[in-house]
């Protein structure tokens, strides 16, 4: 076994120490929500009096573009993220490691059980006699020696629900009961009656009647024990566990009926196996009604590892669609890339019994499995009966994966929380926009008259003109000097270009192989520099980006400074500004409202310097001496003389360093004079980038009219709302909305920040 | 007793005993059949120092392998040492010393305030001063390709402004006096010629001795300027590869003087052999300086002597062995022939010797 007990107690240590991070995530989607409502409530106030707040006259329907934000899909979205939060921490609460069984009945789940835990059919009900497991049980490792059970019965209203489902079903949704009091009074004969009277009565519905019959019929063998748990000792569990004795099949017992979980514990065979828990599912095919989704909820709240059990045999040779169906379902459920690595179909291989043996059967079931891209971990041939191959040919490789993936696989889980995360946050950010648009254009004439004096500053001295310094002051002169931060890094880089020649050990490495001669090892050397060199100076690119965002941050900080352009107010600057642009755009609906101010800023944005551009080809070209392929410009071989002989390799490496030492500082200097007439560029380039932005924006005309101008003032216009809050709230003849909708808005946009959706590890 | 004193200047270790040892290395041709010229060295124990010099670089050459960092084995030299050559017209009596004095680079340091006082006397008497450049440093590292950029170590280790202040203040010629000689003598330029790029390094010489150049352009007929670079190795022998390298990719500098300390050269061809360039030409440089001043000695003490004087000068010129000034203007003129003067690098910037108006 290893230490594979160990590894599984540090894997519970390690998901116990990720937990907190999940449950801060959990907390904080209450937050969402209770904001959520707080705004869906204020819907709810405008949806239902419309009348207090009418369309102002003439102008924009601010309560209805209010009304009309849509909520639904982000509940239903919140729902689903908080759900599968709260799996995730059950998941990692676990003290133990769970693996599930799972499968039609009778393929053997129950015998490779009991060869793993060492209980018998008393406990773990197995038979060819159809349906024998009544209720799902968990088998923990127990380090207790005595073998005992905690069962928990249903809660009377959850055996209503399992009864109303068959009588639902049967009574095509017409008839129910209310409670568990009423379960005796259900007229099992008349429903008999109205079943053959149907034309297209099926077996399965017949099995649905014999089932609600037993409810009807043993009502008093578990009506006592509904919403209590019990203790019982190891000759008991068969009796809550188990439709029939395993001794004399015409015992029947009822007792499972009311049976919700059955949690037996027992040391297993293999102690050593540590802190593993098995999960025993009703057979898929049972009779009973739900017990396919009863299987799905124990394989995507309970399960780590996923056994499914297939036992071909004469009538079942081959897959049918069922097993097919049933991967695809768990697929579907839990996704692919976790049945990857965590579903083992396991082939029960028979080699003698009753029924014969299915040896043949077996081989091409798994052929046929391995041909096919089902999406499992393993598929495993055991035969179940044999406690040795269940350890050895199950057991170990299932908990081998387990220790070595679980992991990674919690992590898939986090992940895709994370993602689901991330679209809540898409979704209550497009609310948050809509919150904005909603109060958009609603400035009458007078209102926008009133402003114009506010506006004009704003858009002239505000923004443009603080534009204009930035590029007249600052960035004028700076595209006279050199880029003092791509020089200090390129400095760093003429280092790398000396450090590039490769050591002489390296060199007799190149040697050595096969059949290479000193002109190999010397031209394998040159090729690696150069790859190098520019793969390193390609690196400073990370320096031009950071240079560029900077200055783009520079010029957005003018547009959205409260003393400058305000339109911070509207859309505020976070860290990334190809992000505010995008932002900004998407609120305001730029492309469709502004496209002029739009196309500026969109060519802005796109701006970008990289090395690609001005830099890389001129050191390439600087290689030329670490490059045999091409001519000396005095035409002269451009392969060194190496003197040694192949019989002193350490002699020819010794000279091929050398060579490639002073053919690197030609490199290394011809690279740093290059470059020295290369640093003014990015300022140089920068500063074109502000001009032609500022360009666009206060220049660009269209029939012979300053639509540029045009476009600011309607942006401000339109916006104003947000711009200067205040003062609109105080003049604006919708502010009998908009005093209270500030606040539920403020709210709303308190958490509009990807850490109130995203869990923080 | 006629004296010319040459005065050795450079940094330390960029060169100066090499220049003294190239041109003893080339007495034999010198003194040879191409002149009427003889030489004795009249104090032989001091010229083992430079022997020594001559016997180092050989040695690169006897045992070659692919790289050598040059000047690492031989000594400093150890205080002033003064090198002196008679210089005679085959059977004339016309005996002439060539005084050459070499003093440790060290001296001119900050801490060397006594020797440099010593230096200051010297240079006052001199009648040549040779700068022996070191060529790796002057071009190597520079800004660019150009020639109004040198390399970032030159000042360290060619010491050009302090040199450029000495000759300034200590070097100067009074009205009435003979023109002195600078000569510039950029050593280890192999690799420069190589790639042809003499004229860069005369380029950068006139940037980095900026200040020297200007103040013989105000005196233009007070001092004769030369740039005659050798090749004390030779062409397609040893070139400079690099200033070595630490594992951190910093150039190993010495902590003393914050220059590279370790120039690493290499053999582009291992089975090169010793091949010097241009070493005669410091030399020829130099006699031609000599002869004409004394041409000039002559005809002044002609000019000036009374008709008793005048007669026994013709007696002596004519029937004795004593050296007119003809004789010596005959030399000036078959050593003139053989100076380079230009292309490689060579150049006579200013020239009141006139020695450009003598080639044919």
């Amino acid at each position: 076994m290893g230490n594979i007990s160990g590894q599984i107690d540090e894997i519970i240590t390690k998901r116990k120490a990720q937990l907190k991070y999940i449950e801060s995530a959990r907390e904080t989607t209450d937050t969402v929500l209770e904001n959520m409502h707080i705004f869906k409530d204020f819907q709810d106030e405008i949806r239902e009096h419309l009348g207090v707040f009418p369309a102002v006259e003439g102008d924009f329907d601010v309560a209805g573009s209010i009304e009309s934000i849509q909520t639904e899909e982000f509940f239903r979205l919140h729902r689903e993220y908080v759900s599968e939060l709260e799996r995730l921490i059950k998941r990692l609460k676990r003290d133990n490691l769970n693996i599930s069984f799972i499968g039609r009945t009778g393929q053997g789940k129950s015998l490779a059980m009991q060869n793993i835990s060492g209980l018998d059919s008393s406990v773990i009900p197995s038979s060819n006699r159809g349906d024998c497991t009544g209720a799902k049980s968990v088998i923990t490792n127990s380090e207790e020696s005595v073998v005992h059970a905690q069962i928990h019965f249903y809660q009377k209203e959850e055996l209503v629900d399992i009864v109303n489902q068959y009588l639902l079903k049967l009574t095509d949704g017409r008839r129910f009961i209310k409670d568990v009091s009423d379960i005796p009074a259900i007229n099992t004969k008349e429903l008999r009656k109205t079943l053959y009277k149907r034309k297209n009565e099926t077996v399965k519905e017949e099995d649905w009647l014999d089932n609600l019959c037993k409810y009807v019929e043993h009502y008093n063998s578990y009506v006592d024990d509904l919403g209590t748990t019990k203790d019982v000792a190891e000759d008991e569990i068969e009796y809550y566990i188990a439709q029939y004795s395993n001794v004399d099949a015409k015992e029947k017992y009822y007792k499972y009926l009311g049976v919700k979980l059955a949690d037996i514990n027992t040391p297993f065979i293999n102690e050593d196996v540590g802190k593993i828990v098995l999960v025993d599912t009703i057979g898929i095919g049972a009779t009973s009604l739900g017990i396919e989704e009863e299987m799905l909820k124990a394989v995507e709240n309970d399960s780590d590892a996923i056994i499914f059990m297939f036992r071909p045999d004469n009538k079942r040779g081959r897959i049918s669609d069922n097993e097919i169906n049933i991967i695809r379902n768990i697929a579907e459920r839990i996704s692919p890339e976790y049945t990857r690595e965590m579903l083992f179909w396991v082939i029960n291989r028979v080699e003698t019994g009753d029924s014969g043996d299915n040896v043949h059967q077996v081989n091409d079931v798994i052929q046929t499995i391995r041909q096919r891209n089902y999406p499992i971990a393993d598929v495993l041939n055991v035969n179940c009966s044999s406690k040795t191959e269940v350890e050895n040919r199950l057991l170990i490789p299932v908990l081998k994966q387990l220790s070595s993936r679980i992991q990674d696989v919690d992590k898939l889980l986090v992940d895709r929380l994370d993602q689901t995360g991330e679209r809540l946050y898409q979704m209550y950010s497009q609310l948050c926009q809509a919150t904005d648009r909603a109060f958009a254009s609603s400035a009458n004439e007078d209102l926008k008259r009133k402003f114009y004096r506010k506006i004009n500053p704003t858009i002239k001295k505000g923004l443009l003109n603080e534009l204009r310094k930035l590029y007249l002051d600052d960035y004028n002169n700076l595209r006279q000097m050199p880029c003092e931060e791509l020089m200090n890094a390129a400095s760093g880089k003429f280092k790398n270009i000396i450090k590039a020649v490769p050591t002489k050990e390296m060199v007799m490495d190149l040697l050595s192989y096969g059949d290479a001669n000193q002109f190999n090892a010397y031209e394998a050397c040159t090729n690696i520099m150069r790859m190098q060199i520019i793969d390193d100076f390609t690196e400073l690119n990370n320096i031009l980006n950071k240079i560029v965002e900077r200055m783009k941050n520079q010029v957005l900080h003018i547009f959205t400074d409260a003393d400058k352009g305000k339109l911070g107010f509207v859309y505020p600057l976070g860290d990334s500004p190809d992000e505010w642009i995008d932002g900004f755009l998407d609120l305001v609906e730029g492309e469709k409202k502004y496209p002029f101010l739009s196309d500026a800023l969109r060519k802005f944005q796109s701006y970008t310097i990289n090395v690609q551009g001005f830099l890389i080809h001129e050191i390439r070209e600087q290689l030329d001496p670490i490059d045999i392929s091409l001519p000396r410009p005095d035409g002269s071989s451009s392969v060194p003389q190496i003197s040694g002989s192949m019989a002193q390799p350490e002699l020819v490496a010794e000279e091929i360093v050398e060579w490639l030492k002073t053919y690197a500082e030609d490199v290394h200097d011809n690279i740093e004079i290059t470059l020295k007439d290369l640093y003014k560029i990015p300022n140089r380039s920068m500063f074109a980038a502000i001009k032609d932005l500022y360009d666009r924006i206060t220049y660009t005309m269209a029939d012979n009219e300053s639509k540029i101008a045009e476009e600011w003032r309607y942006l401000y216009e339109d916006w104003m709302h947000l711009i200067w809050k205040d003062e609109y709230q105080q003049q604006s003849a919708v502010k009998v909305i908009a005093e209270q909708w500030n606040d539920v808005v403020s709210k709303l946009k308190e958490i509009n920040k990807p850490e109130y959706f995203v869990i923080r590890n | 007793m006629n004296i010319i004193n040459v005065m050795m200047f450079g940094g330390r270790r960029c060169g100066k005993t090499s220049v003294i040892a190239a041109m003893k290395g080339c007495f034999q041709d010198v003194f040879g059949e191409n002149t009427n010229l003889d030489i004795n060295i009249s104090d032989t124990a001091t010229m083992d120092v430079i022997d020594e010099k001559s016997a180092e670089i050989s040695q690169y050459f006897i045992n070659k392998t692919r790289s050598i960092v040059m000047n690492q084995s031989y000594a400093a030299t150890q205080g002033l040492m003064e090198y002196k050559l008679d210089i005679y017209i085959k059977g004339k009596d016309s005996k002439t010393t060539l005084n050459i004095c070499d003093f440790p680079g060290e001296w001119l340091d900050k801490n060397h305030q006594d020797e440099q006082e010593t230096l200051q006397a010297k240079i006052k008497n001199c009648n040549i001063i040779m700068i022996a450049i070191d060529t790796v440093y002057l071009m190597e590292k520079a800004a660019n390709h150009k020639a109004d950029s040198v390399g970032q170590y030159n000042e360290g280790r060619n010491y050009c402004h302090y040199i450029t202040n000495m000759v300034k203040e200590f070097f100067q010629v009074n009205d009435g006096e003979p023109p002195k000689m600078i000569m510039f003598v950029p050593l280890k330029c192999e690799k420069y010629y190589n790639s042809c790029e003499m004229e860069l390094v005369n380029g950068r010489i006139h940037t980095a001795y900026k200040e020297i150049f200007d103040f013989a352009e105000e005196n233009k007929d007070k001092y004769e300027i030369i740039i005659a670079p050798i090749l004390t190795l030779g062409k397609n022998t040893v070139e400079f590869s690099r200033f070595e390298y630490g594992d951190d990719g910093e150039i190993i500098l010495d902590t003393d003087m914050m220059i590279p300390s370790m120039p690493k050269y290499i053999f582009k061809d291992i089975s090169c052999s010793y091949n010097p360039k241009y070493c005669e030409q410091p030399l020829l440089y130099t006699l031609a300086y000599l002869l004409d001043l004394m041409q000039k000695v002559k005809d002044t003490e002609r000019i000036k002597a009374g008709l008793f004087k005048k007669f026994k000068l013709y007696i002596l010129e004519t029937y004795c062995d004593l050296a007119s000034a003809q004789d010596f203007l005959e030399h000036k003129k078959i050593i003139t022939e053989q100076l380079k003067m230009e292309n490689d690098g060579y150049e006579i910037i200013s020239d009141p010797l006139q020695l450009k108006g003598m080639t044919v």
